[in-house]
């Protein structure tokens, strides 16, 4: 090799590694590099200070708060247990619903119209509902006006006001409000997995009770009802927003001071979840097929909770990016989406899922989920799809804290499921301590059976 | 005697608020916005609004596209909505379903919606996440990327959603067939959704072409409310906005409507799975676009009549039990036309041609009745409850986005209190009159099928 071809063969040597270097910096530039966009935002984390107290009043009663002052308004949830609708006894199906109704409709000494008026004027939202086992009510005031919304409350359940009138009404909408869950496909599916599930427990049963026994129901009946049921040992309470503490022991003490202290309600029976069962479905025309599934779960308790939680996320809990919508949706295009849930109830724990599709999708629906259902039990998760949830998980935190009346309802939930006072600070650490091989434990011994499955529409 | 002192206390405390509160209304009562929101542009067209929430480090995001479903062509319905859909499936720097891992694994909670006026990207993020769903969002402004097999699936999608959504309701699939019937002739006559025929007949061609015409920062509005500052929100602007070029709107385009029609209309209809008798009537009214002072009027009108617990119909017909419910409402934030709709639940066996009539003979007596102590009282109804949206950071961002885009201006939103107050007994007179004289009206009995086969 002369000289000059030497340089010749130096100068291309450099210009390829010119040229090398641009493609890099080029390449560089080109992909997104999410995680270096984190690194260098100009925003680093922050943890909102969650200091949730526990007050207790001088009366007695205990509430857990969290003052936010950053805005004027306050919020109170709270719950009396062993109320709700499965509490409901015999030929009376529907009492829990129709005082709920009551009460949100007026139940003071003043006509509805002056009531309402008196809430709306000063910004109070009351919220009255019914699960199986609770009787949840919540309040919603701009601070300035809590004295008015607190001697309301009071009032109400204290000494509510039970009108004949009103009663006829209520009862009339809670027949037709039953009435109309056959217009949804959703809701009559829905009241089948219920009756499936829970057999002749109580829990099985409508919300709103039964036609035949709201017309029977009278005026002697709701007062029994708020007598029985609203009691403080049955009591929860959370607060959260522009009250201090002081106040906020005052208002305890105004609200529920006068309840009576004890209940004689029953416990309910403990459910017997029937798990297991044929694949049936409810006749109806419809373009789609809407099915529900689910199988035996965990309860939030359990030392597994979060390991199921993290393997429930990868299968079918975390929207678009699931297991199941990846394969069914994204792959194939055979539904707008596919979920599952976990329901960790003490007593009857399951994992729940549910999805729609049209007739002619359905078995190939059905055969991708039990195709990745089995999946999970046989080849678990993978170490990044584990790591995504968790940082999903750590990274989403804060934004439970979005609004005033999220705080109060995430406190009263604290102390629902005995997550403890200091549960806000110690629930990360809960989440970066499952490992790998729990969640595939979990995986492995809550997705070996397959899911029971309903439908409606497969016909 | 404890208990009776700290009643004492509470009070004076809140007499003492009132007095200051007071004060400060009166001293300042001109300046009280509610939000105190920021406004800015970019160069290349793009408007940014920042309301500021230092409650929790978390930052609402929301991308508003001028364009919707009223911006397609005939035979085209249902490409914004399909379009919004393929912006999750990839550019040519995030691929494939990148978009929504990277979401995922920074615990965004993201979504998006098509209506017939806007086309809307939103996503609430841990404040340290903020920067990346913005360079994720200016990315796809510019850099989507239609691969066939996801444009085929998402087709296949967008009318899974259809079914699911409308067809598989009795309910759903009537309000879709009046809705046709109210806006015939106009850009809201076809579903946001499009039909099947339509769905199946786009080219991954059309997503692109529309893309391509409308998604610029001149044609977009970009919100974030939450723990941020006016200064950061312009960094990150800029940041990752301001380099993408701004483009030439299509000139002719069509940005509002106007409908002709002054006819009234009935439809009678039985469908089975449908559990009681429903009625409605709903009347095309203007909307904030088309006359703020007289969608203001008609809102704080609905208000009077049909909403809550107070409301007129409530106290003269449902209360003495001529219906089992009845309500109104109002839609005026739109491109187009808005609508007042009332709604109501007849007792078994009425007669619908007299329960409809029930209804219209009240709106007339509402009015007739209503005086000005009655509106005041009404228009402080309206304003107790303002404050809530300052706590939540997606009402704030969702309302700014409302009037914003629709060019009402962040002012209007701001002084909205002042708005309603300047509503005057006349201006509702003059607009509901105005309303019943020359409206295109639609009356709408949807009734059981009576042999359904149950």
């Amino acid at each position: 090799m002369n000289k000059k071809s030497f340089l010749l063969v130096c100068n291309l040597f450099f210009i390829a590694l010119a040229i090398c270097a641009v493609c890099v910096f080029l390449n560089k530039k080109d992909t997104f590099d999410a995680h270096r966009l984190v690194q260098d935002s100009i925003f680093k984390e922050k943890t909102f200070q969650a200091d949730v107290k526990e007050v207790v009043s001088q009366k007695g009663i205990k509430a857990w708060l969290l003052s936010e002052k950053s805005v004027p308004i306050v919020a109170l949830d709270f719950r009396f247990k062993k109320s709700g609708y499965a509490f409901d006894r015999q030929g009376k199906f529907g009492l829990a619903m129709l005082t709920a109704g009551m009460l949100e409709y007026g139940a003071t000494q003043m006509n509805n119209d002056l009531y309402h008026n008196l809430l709306e004027e000063n910004g109070i939202e009351f919220g009255f509902d019914v699960s199986a086992e609770n009787f949840n009510i919540s309040m919603v005031t701009p601070t300035e006006n809590l004295s008015v919304a607190t001697d309301l409350l009071k009032r109400i359940l204290t000494k509510p006001v039970f009108k004949n009138k009103n009663l006829e009404l209520m009862k009339k909408r809670q027949s037709e409000s039953l009435k109309m869950k056959k217009e949804s496909p959703e809701k009559m599916l829905a009241e089948e997995v219920k009756k499936t599930f829970y057999g002749n427990h109580p829990k099985a049963r409508d919300s709103y009770g039964k036609i035949e026994d709201i017309n029977k129901i009278g005026l002697q009946d709701l007062y029994a009802f708020v007598s029985k049921h609203f009691v403080s040992d049955q009591l929860v309470v959370a607060m959260a927003g522009d009250i201090s503490v002081s106040d906020a022991k005052f208002l305890l003490d105004e609200v529920f001071g006068s309840l009576k202290t004890h209940d004689d309600v029953q416990s309910l029976e403990k459910p017997e979840p029937n798990y297991i069962f044929e694949e049936h479905n409810i006749e109806r025309k419809m373009p789609q097929v809407l099915s529900s599934f689910l199988a035996e779960g965990t309860k939030r308790s359990a030392q597994d909770f979060y390991a199921l939680y993290i393997a429930n996320e990868i299968f079918g809990g975390s929207g678009l990016s699931s297991r199941l919508n990846l394969a069914a949706r994204e792959k194939e295009g055979l539904t707008y989406g596919a979920y599952t849930y976990l329901d960790p109830q003490k007593d009857a724990p399951s994992i729940r899922g549910g999805f729609a599709t049209s007739k002619q999708n359905y078995g190939r629906m059905k055969e991708i989920l039990l195709q990745e259902w089995q999946k999970m039990a046989e080849s678990g998760v993978s170490a990044e799809e584990f790591q995504a949830i968790k940082d999903n998980m750590l990274t989403s935190f804060n934004l439970r804290f979005q609004s005033i009346s999220d705080i109060a309802a995430q406190l009263l939930y604290m102390q629902k499921e005995n997550l403890g006072i200091d549960f806000l600070q110690k629930r990360n650490d809960y989440v970066k301590n499952v490992t790998l091989d729990e969640v595939n434990a979990a995986a492995k011994k809550y997705f070996k059976n397959l899911p029971s499955m309903l439908t409606i529409g497969n016909n | 005697m404890i208990c009776r002192n700290s009643i004492l206390n509470f009070k004076m405390n809140k007499l003492l608020y009132y007095i200051v509160f007071a004060f400060f209304v009166f001293a300042f009562s001109a300046h009280a916005k509610l939000f105190d929101a920021h406004e800015f542009e970019l160069s290349n067209g793009l408007k940014v609004v920042v309301v500021e929430n230092h409650k929790a480090p978390i930052v609402k995001m929301m991308l508003w596209y001028q364009v919707g479903a009223m911006d397609e062509k005939a035979g085209k319905s249902g490409l914004a909505h399909l379009l919004e859909h393929l912006m999750f499936r990839g550019t040519s720097k995030v691929p494939a379903s990148a978009f929504n891992d990277i979401m995922l694994k920074n615990g965004v909670d993201f979504n998006a919606f098509t209506s017939y006026d806007f086309t809307v990207y939103h996503a609430l993020a841990d404040v340290s996440r903020i920067e990346l769903v913005l360079a994720l969002e200016a990315d796809r402004m510019t850099g989507l990327k239609i691969n066939q097999e996801a444009f085929e699936g998402e087709q296949k999608i967008v009318y899974q959603e259809r079914q699911q959504r409308v067809e598989n309701n009795p309910k759903s699939r009537f309000s879709e067939e009046m809705h046709q019937i109210l806006w015939k002739n106009t850009p809201y006559e076809h579903p946001v959704s499009g039909t099947l025929a339509e769905i199946n007949d786009f080219i991954a061609e059309d997503a692109l072409n529309f893309y391509n015409t409308f998604y610029a920062p001149n044609n977009a509005l970009l919100v974030l409310s939450g723990d941020i500052t006016m200064q950061e929100a312009e960094f990150l602007a800029q940041k990752y906005f301001e380099k993408i070029p701004s483009k030439a709107l299509p000139e002719n385009r069509k940005m509002t409507f106007k409908v002709e029609d002054e006819g009234v209309y009935m439809v009678f209809k039985d469908m089975e799975d449908v559990a009681n008798t429903k009625l409605s009537i709903s009347y095309i009214i203007p909307s904030m676009t088309e006359n703020t002072k007289q969608a203001f009027a008609l809102s704080v009108f609905s208000s009077y009549f049909g909403e809550g617990g107070s409301s007129y119909l409530e106290r003269e017909l449902v209360e003495k039990k001529k219906l089992i419910s009845a309500s109104s409402s109002v839609d005026v934030f739109s491109r187009g036309s808005g609508v007042f709709q009332i709604s109501a639940l007849p007792f078994e066996g009425a007669n619908s041609v007299l329960s409809i009539k029930l209804l219209e003979d009240s709106l007339k007596k509402a009015l007739n009745e209503l005086t000005e102590a009655k509106l005041e009282k009404e228009k402080k109804k309206m304003l107790s409850g303002l404050v809530y949206t300052q706590d939540n950071p997606s009402n704030a961002a969702y309302l700014v986005g409302l009037f914003v885009s629709l060019g009402l201006g962040l002012e209007k939103l701001e002084n909205y209190a002042d708005e309603i107050k300047a509503v005057k007994l006349e201006d509702i007179k003059s607009a509901i009159t105005h309303m019943l004289e020359h409206s295109k009206t639609l009356k709408t009995v949807l009734k059981p099928k009576e042999n359904a086969n149950e």
